[in-house]
């Protein structure tokens, strides 16, 4: 049941249609387009004191879509994506939330701008 | 063996045709052919499985019968008829003896030649010809599909989802064991046994 191919077989019907292009640029340097499903938070993401503020967004992005120099980095607010022509810095770069025991499905950015 | 990934649907005007798998593909939404190998066996699974439950072929495909006593006429097991009838008798082809009689849509007749019941004509016969339909009607060919996405969508946990989600993506549900008056078997849900029901082989 818990299989990582299954789980990245949902992920592909999902986010296939429902992902568009952001490119993401290292301060490091190195600018990556990349498939990822944008979303706002909803208010009940929201919590008082809480990291997500009123109008960050969340990208999901299939792991076997990101390219492996982002793979690696941690990024921060000093890196930027672009969406739709705006440009956000990373708040929060998460690889733990959607795994698979050790296989990493997705990831999850929130991103601020 | 009857490779149904491979058999064509046609529809519309021109028509447009299209082979199983890529309806499978378009439904996944699966772009690329890394896992063509994975979704034919899918479609080879759902569509055996329909050809067991309407007991009958689906695909055009070789099929053969073995009779061991004498008939003075045989109904076809397996339609509908296409080509290719040849007839052992005893060992002996003895096609030539023998023709096709199309009596209705569904019953296919080989009547020999040599008379009515007359027990000289054979001892035991054996039927070979390609039975099945090839495009396949579009309702048939949509429910292989469907038989097939049930694999995909859950065969490793012993059957198809009612429902699947991502948080903060969305969730589908799917139909469950009964949508409508039809009830879902196996991989197959409610809509797609409503269609192979109406292509069931029924014996008086």
């Amino acid at each position: 049941m818990f299989n990582p191919a299954r789980y990245r077989r949902l992920y592909r019907r999902f986010l296939g249609p429902l992902s568009q292009t952001v490119t993401i640029t290292l301060a490091a340097g190195g600018s990556y387009n990349v498939p990822a499903h944008v979303s706002r938070y909803q208010e009940r993401d929201l919590v008082e004191g809480g990291p997500i503020q009123l109008g960050d967004l969340r990208l999901i992005i299939r792991a076997d879509q990101l390219p492996d120099a982002l793979a690696t980095a941690q990024l921060s607010y000093a890196d930027a994506v672009t969406i739709d022509g705006r440009e956000y810095g990373f708040i929060h770069w998460d690889s733990y939330s959607r795994t698979v025991g050790p296989e990493i499905i997705a990831y999850e950015a929130t991103v601020r701008g | 063996m009857a490779d149904f990934s491979s058999a064509t649907v046609e529809y519309g005007p021109g028509p447009t045709s299209t082979t199983l798998l890529e309806m499978l593909k378009s439904q996944l939404d699966v772009t690329d052919d890394s896992r063509d190998d994975e979704l034919a066996l899918y479609l080879q699974l759902a569509g055996e499985a329909a050809e067991r439950y309407i007991d009958n072929v689906i695909v055009l495909q070789p099929v053969n019968e073995t009779f061991n006593r004498y008939r003075s006429a045989i109904t076809l097991r397996y339609y509908p008829y296409i080509d290719g009838l040849t007839v052992m008798v005893d060992g002996q082809d003895m096609t030539s003896e023998f023709e096709v009689i199309l009596k209705d849509g569904l019953d296919t007749a080989v009547k020999d030649r040599c008379g009515v019941r007359r027990d000289c004509c054979y001892k035991q016969v054996i039927l070979t010809y390609n039975a099945g339909r090839e495009p396949l009607p579009a309702d048939l060919g949509f429910a292989i599909v469907q038989g097939a996405m049930g694999y995909e969508l859950g065969g490793d946990q012993g059957g198809p989802a009612s429902r699947e989600s991502i948080v903060g993506v969305g969730s589908i549900e799917y139909a469950g064991a009964s949508d409508g008056a039809a009830v879902g078997m196996g991989m197959f849900p409610g809509s797609a046994m409503a269609v192979l029901s109406a292509y069931k082989r029924w014996v008086c």
